[in-house]
Protein backbone atom coordinates (compact mmCIF):
# COMPACT_ATOMS: atom_id res chain seq x y z
CA UNK A 1 0.00 0.00 0.00
CA UNK A 2 1.17 3.46 -0.77
CA UNK A 3 2.11 5.99 2.04
CA UNK A 4 0.67 9.21 2.94
CA UNK A 5 4.11 10.68 2.78
CA UNK A 6 7.60 9.23 1.59
CA UNK A 7 10.69 11.08 2.37
CA UNK A 8 13.97 9.82 0.48
CA UNK A 9 17.48 11.42 0.33
CA UNK A 10 16.32 14.77 1.68
CA UNK A 11 19.34 17.20 1.92
CA UNK A 12 19.62 21.11 2.35
CA UNK A 13 22.79 22.61 3.41
CA UNK A 14 22.92 26.37 4.48
CA UNK A 15 26.87 28.11 3.38
CA UNK A 16 29.08 25.84 5.04
CA UNK A 17 26.39 24.05 7.04
CA UNK A 18 24.80 20.81 6.59
CA UNK A 19 21.02 21.16 8.58
CA UNK A 20 19.73 18.05 6.61
CA UNK A 21 21.59 14.97 4.96
CA UNK A 22 20.16 12.04 3.62
CA UNK A 23 16.60 12.62 5.55
CA UNK A 24 14.14 9.74 5.20
CA UNK A 25 10.54 9.06 6.35
CA UNK A 26 7.90 7.24 5.34
CA UNK A 27 4.11 7.53 7.14
CA UNK A 28 1.32 5.96 7.30
CA UNK A 29 -2.34 7.19 6.84
CA UNK A 30 -3.99 8.14 9.76
CA UNK A 31 -1.11 7.85 11.92
CA UNK A 32 1.66 10.28 14.34
CA UNK A 33 5.21 10.84 13.76
CA UNK A 34 7.29 12.35 16.61
CA UNK A 35 10.59 13.91 15.39
CA UNK A 36 12.79 14.62 18.29
CA UNK A 37 16.44 15.93 18.45
CA UNK A 38 18.81 18.02 20.03
CA UNK A 39 18.67 21.51 18.99
CA UNK A 40 20.27 22.21 16.00
CA UNK A 41 19.40 18.51 14.94
CA UNK A 42 18.07 19.97 11.93
CA UNK A 43 14.14 19.47 12.83
CA UNK A 44 13.16 23.07 11.83
CA UNK A 45 14.74 22.61 8.58
CA UNK A 46 13.11 19.21 7.73
CA UNK A 47 9.45 20.96 8.33
CA UNK A 48 10.48 23.82 6.64
CA UNK A 49 11.43 21.63 3.64
CA UNK A 50 8.17 19.49 3.66
CA UNK A 51 5.72 22.94 4.21
CA UNK A 52 7.66 24.31 1.14
CA UNK A 53 9.28 26.87 3.13
CA UNK A 54 12.51 25.87 2.16
CA UNK A 55 13.56 24.47 -0.90
CA UNK A 56 15.65 21.20 -0.16
CA UNK A 57 18.88 20.56 -2.25
CA UNK A 58 18.33 16.76 -2.77
CA UNK A 59 15.65 14.36 -2.31
CA UNK A 60 12.11 14.15 -2.98
CA UNK A 61 8.94 13.85 -1.16
CA UNK A 62 6.57 12.19 -1.95
CA UNK A 63 2.62 13.19 -0.94
CA UNK A 64 -0.09 11.07 -1.68
CA UNK A 65 2.07 9.96 -4.87
CA UNK A 66 2.87 13.41 -6.00
CA UNK A 67 6.21 14.88 -5.57
CA UNK A 68 6.50 18.27 -3.98
CA UNK A 69 10.02 18.98 -3.27
CA UNK A 70 10.15 22.79 -3.60
CA UNK A 71 6.96 23.61 -4.33
CA UNK A 72 6.17 26.94 -2.51
CA UNK A 73 3.89 26.97 0.68
CA UNK A 74 0.57 27.67 -0.75
CA UNK A 75 0.83 24.68 -2.62
CA UNK A 76 1.51 22.60 -0.53
CA UNK A 77 -0.85 23.49 1.31
CA UNK A 78 -3.59 23.69 -0.72
CA UNK A 79 -1.98 19.51 -1.44
CA UNK A 80 -3.27 18.67 2.48
CA UNK A 81 -0.41 18.91 4.00
CA UNK A 82 -0.52 22.23 6.38
CA UNK A 83 2.12 23.59 9.08
CA UNK A 84 1.81 24.72 12.18
CA UNK A 85 4.77 27.38 12.95
CA UNK A 86 6.95 26.96 15.90
CA UNK A 87 6.16 31.12 17.18
CA UNK A 88 2.25 31.46 17.39
CA UNK A 89 0.60 32.22 14.07
CA UNK A 90 -2.49 33.20 13.80
CA UNK A 91 -4.78 36.46 13.40
CA UNK A 92 -4.91 38.15 16.79
CA UNK A 93 -7.04 41.36 15.82
CA UNK A 94 -9.92 38.80 14.56
CA UNK A 95 -12.18 36.63 16.57
CA UNK A 96 -12.03 33.30 17.28
CA UNK A 97 -14.59 32.78 14.72
CA UNK A 98 -13.00 34.53 11.89
CA UNK A 99 -9.50 32.68 12.65
CA UNK A 100 -11.21 29.30 12.41
CA UNK A 101 -12.82 30.84 9.07
CA UNK A 102 -10.38 31.87 6.95
CA UNK A 103 -9.18 28.36 6.49
CA UNK A 104 -12.56 26.88 6.10
CA UNK A 105 -12.74 29.90 3.26
CA UNK A 106 -9.74 28.03 2.22
CA UNK A 107 -11.13 24.68 1.48
CA UNK A 108 -13.87 26.13 -1.35
CA UNK A 109 -16.70 25.56 0.72
CA UNK A 110 -19.92 27.48 -0.12
CA UNK A 111 -20.69 30.01 1.85
CA UNK A 112 -23.93 28.97 3.78
CA UNK A 113 -21.80 25.46 5.24
CA UNK A 114 -18.73 27.93 6.17
CA UNK A 115 -20.74 28.61 9.59
CA UNK A 116 -21.16 24.85 10.32
CA UNK A 117 -18.03 24.00 9.50
CA UNK A 118 -16.25 26.76 12.05
CA UNK A 119 -18.25 25.96 14.71
CA UNK A 120 -17.91 21.98 14.16
CA UNK A 121 -14.13 22.78 14.52
CA UNK A 122 -14.20 25.00 17.41
CA UNK A 123 -16.24 22.30 19.41
CA UNK A 124 -13.06 19.68 18.47
CA UNK A 125 -10.66 22.17 19.97
CA UNK A 126 -12.91 23.43 22.57
CA UNK A 127 -13.05 27.26 21.68
CA UNK A 128 -17.04 27.20 21.37
CA UNK A 129 -17.24 29.10 24.20
CA UNK A 130 -14.72 31.87 22.87
CA UNK A 131 -16.30 32.24 19.09
CA UNK A 132 -16.41 35.92 19.75
CA UNK A 133 -13.41 36.79 21.67
CA UNK A 134 -10.46 38.60 19.80
CA UNK A 135 -7.96 35.87 19.19
CA UNK A 136 -5.00 38.17 21.27
CA UNK A 137 -7.36 38.01 24.53
CA UNK A 138 -7.04 34.45 24.67
CA UNK A 139 -4.75 32.89 27.08
CA UNK A 140 -1.22 30.99 25.36
CA UNK A 141 -2.25 27.62 25.78
CA UNK A 142 -5.68 28.06 24.19
CA UNK A 143 -4.09 29.67 21.05
CA UNK A 144 -2.07 26.37 20.36
CA UNK A 145 -5.44 25.12 20.19
CA UNK A 146 -6.80 27.62 17.84
CA UNK A 147 -4.14 27.01 15.93
CA UNK A 148 -4.64 23.40 15.36
CA UNK A 149 -7.92 24.19 15.19
CA UNK A 150 -7.19 26.24 12.22
CA UNK A 151 -5.27 23.87 10.70
CA UNK A 152 -8.38 21.08 11.16
CA UNK A 153 -10.47 23.83 9.82
CA UNK A 154 -8.51 23.65 6.47
CA UNK A 155 -9.23 19.96 6.29
CA UNK A 156 -5.59 19.37 7.07
CA UNK A 157 -4.58 15.44 6.02
CA UNK A 158 -1.42 15.89 7.60
CA UNK A 159 -0.38 18.41 10.29
CA UNK A 160 3.36 19.22 10.44
CA UNK A 161 3.18 20.61 14.47
CA UNK A 162 6.14 22.50 15.03
CA UNK A 163 6.35 22.58 18.71
CA UNK A 164 2.46 22.63 19.64
CA UNK A 165 3.09 22.21 23.55
CA UNK A 166 5.62 24.95 23.93
CA UNK A 167 4.54 27.00 26.60
CA UNK A 168 2.09 24.66 28.33
CA UNK A 169 1.27 23.36 31.59
CA UNK A 170 1.52 19.77 31.98
CA UNK A 171 -2.57 19.61 32.47
CA UNK A 172 -2.78 21.34 29.31
CA UNK A 173 -0.04 19.52 26.97
CA UNK A 174 -1.71 15.98 28.55
CA UNK A 175 -4.93 17.72 27.16
CA UNK A 176 -3.19 18.36 23.79
CA UNK A 177 -1.84 14.50 23.11
CA UNK A 178 -5.22 13.62 23.63
CA UNK A 179 -6.41 16.01 20.83
CA UNK A 180 -4.07 14.37 18.63
CA UNK A 181 -5.08 11.39 19.19
CA UNK A 182 -8.78 12.47 18.99
CA UNK A 183 -8.42 13.96 15.43
CA UNK A 184 -6.45 10.86 14.23
CA UNK A 185 -9.09 8.48 15.34
CA UNK A 186 -11.94 10.69 14.38
CA UNK A 187 -11.30 12.44 11.24
CA UNK A 188 -8.34 10.52 9.85
CA UNK A 189 -5.57 12.85 10.15
CA UNK A 190 -1.86 12.31 9.95
CA UNK A 191 0.56 14.16 12.25
CA UNK A 192 3.98 14.80 12.08
CA UNK A 193 5.12 16.39 15.74
CA UNK A 194 8.10 18.51 16.45
CA UNK A 195 9.11 18.16 20.39
CA UNK A 196 11.41 18.88 23.05
CA UNK A 197 8.71 17.45 25.59
CA UNK A 198 9.15 14.07 26.30
CA UNK A 199 6.68 12.84 28.28
CA UNK A 200 4.34 14.65 25.54
CA UNK A 201 6.38 11.93 23.31
CA UNK A 202 5.56 9.16 25.67
CA UNK A 203 2.35 9.64 25.93
CA UNK A 204 1.81 10.27 21.55
CA UNK A 205 2.75 6.81 21.83
CA UNK A 206 3.49 6.79 18.12
CA UNK A 207 6.74 5.77 16.22
CA UNK A 208 9.63 8.38 16.96
CA UNK A 209 12.51 9.76 14.24
CA UNK A 210 15.88 10.51 16.37
CA UNK A 211 17.59 13.24 13.93
CA UNK A 212 21.25 14.60 14.79
CA UNK A 213 23.40 16.47 13.51
CA UNK A 214 21.01 16.62 10.00
CA UNK A 215 20.53 12.89 9.72
CA UNK A 216 18.10 10.18 11.19
CA UNK A 217 20.10 8.23 13.48
CA UNK A 218 16.87 5.95 14.87
CA UNK A 219 13.89 4.99 14.11
CA UNK A 220 10.77 3.12 15.50
CA UNK A 221 8.44 3.11 18.71
CA UNK A 222 9.52 4.92 21.67
CA UNK A 223 9.95 2.26 24.22
CA UNK A 224 12.65 0.88 21.75
CA UNK A 225 14.30 4.27 20.97
CA UNK A 226 14.72 5.18 24.98
CA UNK A 227 16.88 2.07 25.07
CA UNK A 228 18.77 2.42 21.71
CA UNK A 229 22.43 3.79 23.03
CA UNK A 230 23.30 5.94 20.38
CA UNK A 231 20.19 8.28 21.18
CA UNK A 232 21.00 8.15 25.13
CA UNK A 233 24.10 9.35 24.28
CA UNK A 234 23.54 12.32 21.74
CA UNK A 235 20.32 13.49 23.19
CA UNK A 236 17.83 11.65 25.48
CA UNK A 237 20.53 11.58 28.56
CA UNK A 238 19.15 12.13 31.85
CA UNK A 239 15.60 12.19 30.97
CA UNK A 240 15.38 8.59 30.30
CA UNK A 241 16.23 7.19 33.58
CA UNK B 1 -15.38 43.32 22.04
CA UNK B 2 -13.59 45.63 19.62
CA UNK B 3 -15.08 45.82 16.22
CA UNK B 4 -13.18 44.59 14.10
CA UNK B 5 -12.43 45.24 10.23
CA UNK B 6 -14.49 43.43 7.31
CA UNK B 7 -16.33 41.61 9.97
CA UNK B 8 -19.62 41.61 12.14
CA UNK B 9 -18.98 42.09 15.87
CA UNK B 10 -21.49 40.22 16.74
CA UNK B 11 -20.63 37.22 14.83
CA UNK B 12 -22.97 36.71 12.98
CA UNK B 13 -21.43 34.77 10.28
CA UNK B 14 -21.60 32.11 12.50
CA UNK B 15 -25.13 32.04 13.85
CA UNK B 16 -27.18 33.52 11.58
CA UNK B 17 -30.43 34.35 12.78
CA UNK B 18 -33.47 36.88 11.37
CA UNK B 19 -32.88 39.01 14.16
CA UNK B 20 -28.48 38.91 13.75
CA UNK B 21 -28.77 39.75 10.15
CA UNK B 22 -31.09 42.78 10.61
CA UNK B 23 -29.03 43.79 13.23
CA UNK B 24 -26.43 43.54 11.08
CA UNK B 25 -27.95 45.93 8.31
CA UNK B 26 -28.43 48.22 10.51
CA UNK B 27 -25.14 49.04 11.79
CA UNK B 28 -23.76 52.28 12.36
CA UNK B 29 -21.72 52.12 9.54
CA UNK B 30 -24.93 51.75 7.16
CA UNK B 31 -26.84 54.12 8.48
CA UNK B 32 -24.24 56.66 8.12
CA UNK B 33 -24.14 55.88 4.55
CA UNK B 34 -27.56 55.63 3.93
CA UNK B 35 -27.77 59.87 5.60
CA UNK B 36 -24.70 60.66 3.55
CA UNK B 37 -25.90 59.31 0.02
CA UNK B 38 -29.31 60.63 0.98
CA UNK B 39 -27.84 64.41 1.80
CA UNK B 40 -25.96 64.03 -1.42
CA UNK B 41 -28.62 62.95 -3.35
CA UNK B 42 -30.75 66.08 -2.04
CA UNK B 43 -27.99 68.77 -2.25
CA UNK B 44 -29.44 69.80 -6.00
CA UNK B 45 -32.72 70.71 -4.11
CA UNK B 46 -31.30 72.98 -2.06
CA UNK B 47 -28.28 74.38 -2.97
CA UNK B 48 -27.46 75.39 -6.74
CA UNK B 49 -24.21 76.90 -8.42
CA UNK B 50 -20.97 76.46 -7.28
CA UNK B 51 -21.47 73.63 -5.27
CA UNK B 52 -23.72 71.59 -7.26
CA UNK B 53 -20.58 72.12 -9.73
CA UNK B 54 -18.35 71.27 -7.57
CA UNK B 55 -19.35 68.27 -5.13
CA UNK B 56 -19.12 65.77 -8.08
CA UNK B 57 -15.57 65.98 -8.37
CA UNK B 58 -15.41 66.04 -4.62
CA UNK B 59 -17.38 62.52 -5.08
CA UNK B 60 -14.40 61.25 -6.89
CA UNK B 61 -12.01 62.20 -4.59
CA UNK B 62 -14.02 60.06 -2.41
CA UNK B 63 -14.02 57.29 -4.75
CA UNK B 64 -9.92 57.34 -5.20
CA UNK B 65 -10.06 57.28 -1.23
CA UNK B 66 -11.77 54.29 -1.44
CA UNK B 67 -9.41 52.43 -3.65
CA UNK B 68 -7.04 53.67 -1.07
CA UNK B 69 -8.92 52.35 1.95
CA UNK B 70 -9.29 48.56 0.17
CA UNK B 71 -5.14 48.57 -0.52
CA UNK B 72 -4.51 50.12 2.95
CA UNK B 73 -7.05 49.62 5.64
CA UNK B 74 -7.98 46.29 4.30
CA UNK B 75 -4.93 44.93 2.44
CA UNK B 76 -2.31 46.61 4.44
CA UNK B 77 -0.71 48.01 1.55
CA UNK B 78 0.06 52.00 1.90
CA UNK B 79 0.20 53.05 -1.87
CA UNK B 80 1.50 56.68 -2.82
CA UNK B 81 0.65 55.84 -6.30
CA UNK B 82 -3.45 56.50 -6.22
CA UNK B 83 -3.16 59.50 -8.01
CA UNK B 84 -0.87 58.35 -10.50
CA UNK B 85 -4.09 55.70 -11.79
CA UNK B 86 -6.14 58.81 -11.52
CA UNK B 87 -4.36 61.08 -13.68
CA UNK B 88 -3.79 57.97 -16.29
CA UNK B 89 -7.20 57.53 -16.41
CA UNK B 90 -7.77 61.34 -16.81
CA UNK B 91 -5.62 61.36 -19.74
CA UNK B 92 -6.99 57.92 -20.99
CA UNK B 93 -10.03 59.77 -21.68
CA UNK B 94 -8.93 63.25 -22.65
CA UNK B 95 -6.81 61.75 -25.98
CA UNK B 96 -9.14 58.98 -26.81
CA UNK B 97 -12.23 62.01 -26.90
CA UNK B 98 -9.13 64.40 -28.88
CA UNK B 99 -8.21 61.54 -31.19
CA UNK B 100 -10.86 59.32 -31.78
CA UNK B 101 -13.89 61.03 -31.63
CA UNK B 102 -16.90 60.14 -32.54
CA UNK B 103 -20.35 59.64 -30.59
CA UNK B 104 -18.97 56.33 -28.84
CA UNK B 105 -14.99 57.78 -27.44
CA UNK B 106 -16.67 58.15 -24.44
CA UNK B 107 -17.20 55.31 -23.78
CA UNK B 108 -14.15 54.19 -25.47
CA UNK B 109 -12.13 56.45 -23.43
CA UNK B 110 -14.10 55.20 -20.31
CA UNK B 111 -12.60 51.55 -20.99
CA UNK B 112 -9.40 52.57 -22.18
CA UNK B 113 -8.94 54.31 -18.34
CA UNK B 114 -10.25 51.08 -16.93
CA UNK B 115 -8.35 48.92 -18.59
CA UNK B 116 -4.97 51.22 -18.62
CA UNK B 117 -5.70 51.28 -14.65
CA UNK B 118 -6.27 47.78 -14.34
CA UNK B 119 -3.08 46.02 -16.36
CA UNK B 120 -0.75 48.65 -15.16
CA UNK B 121 -1.61 47.62 -11.31
CA UNK B 122 -1.83 44.13 -12.00
CA UNK B 123 1.79 44.60 -13.93
CA UNK B 124 3.32 46.22 -11.48
CA UNK B 125 1.43 44.11 -8.39
CA UNK B 126 2.24 40.62 -9.92
CA UNK B 127 6.01 41.51 -10.18
CA UNK B 128 6.01 43.09 -6.30
CA UNK B 129 4.04 40.93 -4.61
CA UNK B 130 5.31 37.74 -5.89
CA UNK B 131 9.10 39.00 -5.30
CA UNK B 132 7.47 39.26 -1.38
CA UNK B 133 8.13 43.69 -1.79
CA UNK B 134 5.93 44.47 1.61
CA UNK B 135 5.52 47.59 3.55
CA UNK B 136 7.74 50.34 2.99
CA UNK B 137 9.67 49.05 0.00
CA UNK B 138 6.06 49.05 -1.70
CA UNK B 139 5.21 52.61 -0.63
CA UNK B 140 8.33 53.67 -2.44
CA UNK B 141 7.36 51.90 -5.36
CA UNK B 142 4.46 53.35 -5.62
CA UNK B 143 5.76 56.89 -4.51
CA UNK B 144 8.56 56.42 -7.65
CA UNK B 145 4.92 55.48 -9.71
CA UNK B 146 3.14 58.77 -8.76
CA UNK B 147 7.01 61.09 -9.85
CA UNK B 148 7.09 59.23 -13.24
CA UNK B 149 3.54 60.00 -13.91
CA UNK B 150 3.73 63.55 -13.33
CA UNK B 151 7.00 63.49 -15.38
CA UNK B 152 6.23 61.93 -18.39
CA UNK B 153 3.13 63.90 -18.14
CA UNK B 154 4.58 67.02 -18.19
CA UNK B 155 7.47 65.73 -21.09
CA UNK B 156 5.41 63.93 -23.68
CA UNK B 157 3.51 67.47 -24.58
CA UNK B 158 2.39 65.81 -28.03
CA UNK B 159 0.00 63.42 -26.43
CA UNK B 160 -0.71 64.93 -22.87
CA UNK B 161 -0.19 68.84 -23.23
CA UNK B 162 2.53 68.51 -21.61
CA UNK B 163 2.93 71.66 -19.00
CA UNK B 164 -0.09 73.08 -20.15
CA UNK B 165 -2.40 70.54 -19.38
CA UNK B 166 -4.90 69.16 -21.34
CA UNK B 167 -8.82 70.77 -22.11
CA UNK B 168 -11.31 67.65 -21.93
CA UNK B 169 -14.89 68.81 -22.62
CA UNK B 170 -17.80 67.19 -20.66
CA UNK B 171 -18.99 64.05 -22.75
CA UNK B 172 -22.77 62.36 -23.82
CA UNK B 173 -22.68 59.22 -22.82
CA UNK B 174 -24.88 57.09 -25.05
CA UNK B 175 -27.30 54.38 -23.01
CA UNK B 176 -28.68 52.91 -25.94
CA UNK B 177 -31.82 54.37 -26.62
CA UNK B 178 -31.08 57.54 -24.60
CA UNK B 179 -28.01 60.06 -24.59
CA UNK B 180 -27.05 61.15 -21.28
CA UNK B 181 -25.17 64.58 -21.69
CA UNK B 182 -22.74 65.87 -18.73
CA UNK B 183 -22.65 69.17 -20.27
CA UNK B 184 -25.04 70.32 -17.92
CA UNK B 185 -24.35 70.37 -14.08
CA UNK B 186 -27.07 68.97 -12.78
CA UNK B 187 -27.12 65.73 -15.30
CA UNK B 188 -23.08 65.55 -13.89
CA UNK B 189 -23.68 65.22 -10.42
CA UNK B 190 -26.09 62.70 -10.76
CA UNK B 191 -23.98 60.42 -12.99
CA UNK B 192 -21.21 61.10 -10.78
CA UNK B 193 -23.72 60.46 -7.06
CA UNK B 194 -24.67 56.76 -9.26
CA UNK B 195 -20.89 56.53 -9.81
CA UNK B 196 -19.84 56.61 -6.46
CA UNK B 197 -22.25 54.85 -5.12
CA UNK B 198 -21.87 51.89 -7.23
CA UNK B 199 -18.20 52.35 -6.34
CA UNK B 200 -19.25 52.05 -2.58
CA UNK B 201 -21.54 49.30 -3.05
CA UNK B 202 -18.78 47.30 -5.01
CA UNK B 203 -16.20 48.00 -2.21
CA UNK B 204 -18.86 47.22 0.36
CA UNK B 205 -19.43 43.75 -1.71
CA UNK B 206 -15.26 43.33 -1.72
CA UNK B 207 -15.29 43.52 2.07
CA UNK B 208 -18.05 40.70 2.67
CA UNK B 209 -17.01 38.46 0.05
CA UNK B 210 -14.29 35.83 0.87
CA UNK B 211 -12.29 37.01 -1.49
CA UNK B 212 -12.24 40.52 1.20
CA UNK B 213 -12.02 38.35 4.54
CA UNK B 214 -8.57 36.54 2.94
CA UNK B 215 -7.20 40.41 2.33
CA UNK B 216 -8.04 41.34 5.52
CA UNK B 217 -6.44 38.08 7.14
CA UNK B 218 -3.64 38.84 4.75
CA UNK B 219 -2.90 42.18 6.49
CA UNK B 220 -3.26 40.59 9.96
CA UNK B 221 -0.60 37.66 9.01
CA UNK B 222 0.51 37.13 5.50
CA UNK B 223 2.55 33.91 6.38
CA UNK B 224 -0.13 32.32 7.92
CA UNK B 225 -2.75 32.79 5.06
CA UNK B 226 -0.32 31.66 2.71
CA UNK B 227 0.78 28.61 4.80
CA UNK B 228 -2.94 27.75 4.77
CA UNK B 229 -2.82 27.56 0.99
CA UNK B 230 -3.50 30.88 0.02
CA UNK B 231 -1.31 32.59 -3.18
CA UNK B 232 -1.04 35.46 -1.32
CA UNK B 233 0.70 37.73 -3.88
CA UNK B 234 -2.30 36.92 -6.21
CA UNK B 235 -4.58 38.09 -3.89
CA UNK B 236 -2.89 41.32 -3.09
CA UNK B 237 -2.14 41.82 -7.28
CA UNK B 238 -6.33 41.22 -7.85
CA UNK B 239 -6.50 43.91 -5.25
CA UNK B 240 -4.43 46.15 -6.45
CA UNK B 241 -5.46 45.97 -9.92
CA UNK B 242 -9.20 46.37 -8.78
CA UNK B 243 -7.92 49.39 -6.91
CA UNK B 244 -5.78 50.77 -10.01
CA UNK B 245 -8.90 50.49 -12.25
CA UNK B 246 -11.72 52.22 -10.25
CA UNK B 247 -8.93 55.06 -9.78
CA UNK B 248 -8.58 55.43 -13.02
CA UNK B 249 -11.85 55.46 -14.59
CA UNK B 250 -12.74 58.17 -11.61
CA UNK B 251 -10.19 60.16 -13.23
CA UNK B 252 -11.44 59.98 -16.43
CA UNK B 253 -15.06 61.30 -14.73
CA UNK B 254 -12.89 63.31 -13.12
CA UNK B 255 -11.20 64.89 -16.50
CA UNK B 256 -14.44 65.38 -18.34
CA UNK B 257 -16.36 66.76 -15.15
CA UNK B 258 -13.66 69.47 -14.48
CA UNK B 259 -12.61 69.97 -18.01
CA UNK B 260 -9.10 70.19 -17.28
CA UNK B 261 -6.52 68.12 -16.66
CA UNK B 262 -2.53 68.54 -15.78
CA UNK B 263 0.72 66.92 -14.83
CA UNK B 264 0.18 67.45 -11.11
CA UNK B 265 -3.12 65.42 -10.90
CA UNK B 266 -1.09 62.48 -11.19
CA UNK B 267 2.03 63.61 -9.02
CA UNK B 268 3.25 62.98 -5.41
CA UNK B 269 1.56 65.47 -3.50
CA UNK B 270 -2.04 64.67 -4.85
CA UNK B 271 -0.94 60.83 -3.88
CA UNK B 272 -0.47 62.33 -0.66
CA UNK B 273 -3.38 64.00 -0.03
CA UNK B 274 -4.95 60.49 -0.66
CA UNK B 275 -3.30 59.55 1.91
CA UNK B 276 -4.18 61.95 4.85
CA UNK B 277 -7.82 61.93 3.67
CA UNK B 278 -8.11 58.24 4.20
CA UNK B 279 -6.13 58.68 7.14
CA UNK B 280 -8.38 61.21 9.01
CA UNK B 281 -11.53 59.74 7.80
CA UNK B 282 -10.66 56.38 9.33
CA UNK B 283 -8.98 53.38 7.08
CA UNK B 284 -10.56 50.31 8.32
CA UNK B 285 -13.85 51.75 7.33
CA UNK B 286 -15.41 52.20 3.74
CA UNK B 287 -17.71 54.89 4.81
CA UNK B 288 -14.69 56.74 6.61
CA UNK B 289 -12.39 56.59 3.60
CA UNK B 290 -15.10 58.15 1.28
CA UNK B 291 -16.18 60.91 3.90
CA UNK B 292 -12.53 61.28 4.67
CA UNK B 293 -12.26 61.93 0.84
CA UNK B 294 -15.52 64.35 0.44
CA UNK B 295 -15.46 66.17 3.69
CA UNK B 296 -11.46 67.37 3.92
CA UNK B 297 -11.98 68.40 0.00
CA UNK B 298 -14.99 70.71 1.10
CA UNK B 299 -13.31 71.64 4.04
CA UNK B 300 -10.04 72.63 2.33
CA UNK B 301 -12.37 74.26 -0.53
CA UNK B 302 -14.19 76.30 2.34
CA UNK B 303 -11.10 77.29 4.38
CA UNK B 304 -9.46 78.03 1.27
CA UNK B 305 -11.71 80.42 1.01
CA UNK B 306 -11.55 82.31 4.36
CA UNK B 307 -8.36 81.84 6.04
CA UNK B 308 -5.89 81.04 2.47
CA UNK B 309 -2.85 81.46 5.04
CA UNK B 310 -3.59 78.97 7.66
CA UNK B 311 -5.71 75.90 6.11
CA UNK B 312 -2.77 73.90 5.05
CA UNK B 313 -1.38 74.09 8.51
CA UNK B 314 -4.75 73.60 10.29
CA UNK B 315 -5.12 70.45 7.92
CA UNK B 316 -1.98 69.42 8.49
CA UNK B 317 -2.79 68.99 12.47
CA UNK B 318 -5.84 67.65 12.04
CA UNK B 319 -3.72 64.78 10.08
CA UNK B 320 -1.78 65.10 12.91
CA UNK B 321 -4.32 64.99 15.91
CA UNK B 322 -6.01 61.82 13.67
CA UNK B 323 -2.72 59.88 13.42
CA UNK B 324 -1.48 60.48 17.14
CA UNK B 325 -4.45 60.25 19.13
CA UNK B 326 -7.69 58.61 16.62
CA UNK B 327 -5.52 55.87 14.69
CA UNK B 328 -9.23 54.64 13.29
CA UNK B 329 -9.71 58.13 11.72
CA UNK B 330 -12.51 60.22 13.21
CA UNK B 331 -15.22 57.99 11.34
CA UNK B 332 -13.83 55.08 12.47
CA UNK B 333 -13.99 56.20 16.16
CA UNK B 334 -17.16 57.39 15.88
CA UNK B 335 -18.30 53.81 14.77
CA UNK B 336 -16.29 51.81 17.25
CA UNK B 337 -17.49 53.99 20.53
CA UNK B 338 -20.32 51.43 21.18
CA UNK B 339 -17.95 48.71 21.14
CA UNK B 340 -15.49 50.60 23.22
CA UNK B 341 -18.21 51.19 25.71
CA UNK B 342 -19.48 48.13 25.77
CA UNK B 343 -15.97 46.35 26.46
CA UNK B 344 -15.20 48.87 28.86
CA UNK B 345 -18.40 47.99 31.18
CA UNK B 346 -18.12 44.07 30.79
Amino acid sequence: MAELLEVQGLSKSFGGVQANEDVHLSLAEASVRCVVGPNGAGKSTFVSMLSGHTVPDAGSIRFRDRDIAGWPAHKVAKAGMVRKFQRPSFYPDLTVAQNLEIPVLATGRRRGRVGEAVRDVAEQVRLTDALDVRAAHLPHGRTQWLEMGMLVARDAELMLLDEPTAGMTPEETSATSRLIETLVRERGISAIVIEHDMSFVRSLDSEVTVLHLGRVIAEGPMSVIERDEQVRAVYLGQEVT
Amino acid sequence: MDTEVGTRPDGQEARPTRAGRLRALLSAENVIAVVLFVALFYVPYFLVGFPVYVLPQYMLFGVLALTLCLLWGFGGMVSFGQAAFFAIGAYALGVTLRDVGGPTAPWLGLLLALGLGVVLAAVIGWFLFSADVRDSYFVLVTLALSTITQVLANSESQLTGGFNGMFVERVTLPFGVVDVSLAGDLAAYYVIFAFTLLCYLLFRYIQWSAFGRVLVSIRENEDRSRALGYNTALYKTVAFAVSGGVAAVAGALYATDAGFVSPTLGGVLFSTSVVVWVAIGGRHYFIGALIGGIGISILSQTLNARIPEYWQLLLGLLFVVAVGFFRRGIVGTILELPGRMRSRRG
